[in-house]
């Protein structure tokens, strides 16, 4: 799939998903802790897409900016449009730092003949 | 390549937030949300009916198979129970009658607005409702369910929108009235619709299921609005007030419809 395509996907998706956690995830909490579908989503791309890949920070982005649509986080008493997109951002920035520079992932390789 | 991506990436980062930044400054960002909210309102709508039908029925079907498990021994009781729950039947007949009578009540002391709710943020006890600048909101006014129970307040005021501040939001503060021993109290909010009640000393004689209603003392919210239901009373040795927990009497499971108190001028 091209990257514009999936980038328009993450989007939608995204969109899509922060009605769905206004609506139906509002009432699921578990001890009184509730599923943050853009959080989590934003965290399990960014740490299994190809390392060298942006979908992840364009996920931060869309994720980050729906958040702050519906979902307005308040900064000091101050409402600080796009606080929640800078967070996200920051955090999937530094996810794919330490991704890129201390983690290796184990795979298989093809051993030489001998 | 790995290196000039990395450049590529602060500046992004730095052009992000300087674009944030102005954006605050001068543009606002209530039309921006009011435009999204305006668009995504009918997906959002439906999809908050549904919510609230699967919730409803998951609840149901939980209870059936608790209730289910507990038959055995609720059998041994029945008797008992019969002549219990012929005297709570009564008691919440007259509940209702009272509940209808305050909503009544409410109805011609106050101008009424209705609207819908639209969604709830999982942030904070914050609802979204369709009510806005165009309908005659303003930030402060009272917003109360369909039985004129108390929901909360307007906080943020949009052109077609506006969120409201549950009763139950972590960092709302409501003086309060045990209706019939008549003294006062601060209600906390705690959160996830829960609410801790401060200020009572250990020698009020306070019980579970006492109703609190708003007072005359804070002048946020009109006074006499039914406001939570006392849940649990516990004394401690070493404190010198009560525990009590308080619930909120609105159900968010069949929150649909609230009303907007339009012609009451909260004093702060």
């Amino acid at each position: 799939m091209p990257e514009a395509f999936k980038i328009i996907f993450l989007f939608f998706g995204f969109w899509i998903l922060s009605w769905l956690e206004m609506s139906f995830f509002s009432f699921l909490n578990v001890f009184g802790w509730y599923f943050h579908l853009i959080w989590l989503l934003v965290l399990l791309i960014n740490l299994f897409e190809d390392r060298y890949g942006y979908l992840g920070l364009w996920s931060a982005a869309f994720g980050g900016f729906f958040l702050d649509i519906y979902s307005p986080l308040r900064f000091f008493g101050f409402d600080f449009f796009g606080i929640s997109t800078l967070i996200l951002f920051f955090l999937s920035f530094i996810l794919k730092f330490i991704i890129l520079r201390y983690v290796e992932f184990p795979a298989f390789k093809r051993s030489k003949k001998v | 390549m790995v290196s000039l991506s990395k450049k590529k990436l602060v500046s992004g980062v730095f052009l992000l937030c300087l674009f944030f930044l102005v954006f605050n400054f001068l543009a606002s960002a209530d039309v921006l949300r009011n435009f999204f909210y305006k668009i995504s309102y009918p997906a959002q709508k439906s999809l908050w009916d549904s919510s609230q039908a699967a919730v409803s029925f998951f609840r149901s079907y939980l209870d059936s198979y608790q209730l289910g498990q507990e038959n055995k021994k609720l059998a041994s009781e029945n008797r008992e129970l019969t002549a219990r729950l012929a005297e709570l039947d009564a008691l919440a007949e007259e509940n209702d009658v009272l509940r209808q009578a305050l909503s009544l009540e409410l109805k011609n002391k106050f101008v009424l607005s209705p609207c819908r709710l639209v969604s709830k943020d999982l942030a904070g006890d914050i609802i979204t409702i369709n009510f806005g600048k165009n309908h005659g909101a303003a930030s402060g006014q009272t917003v109360v369910s369909r039985e004129g129970i108390l929901v909360g307040r307007i906080e943020d005021v949009y052109d077609d929108f506006s969120r409201v501040i549950l009763i139950s939001y972590a960092k709302s503060v409501t003086d309060v009235e045990l209706q019939e021993k008549k003294f006062y109290a601060l209600a906390k909010g705690q959160g996830n619709l829960n609410i801790s009640l401060d200020l009572v000393g250990k020698d009020k004689e306070i019980k579970e299921g006492d109703l609190l209603v708003t007072s005359v003392l804070e002048g946020v919210f009109p006074p006499g609005i039914p406001f939570g239901k006392i849940s649990g009373v516990q004394k401690q040795a070493a404190a010198s007030f009560l525990q009590i927990q308080v619930k909120p009497l609105f159900e968010m499971e069949s929150l649909n419809q609230v009303f907007v108190i339009k012609n009451f001028k909260p004093l702060k």
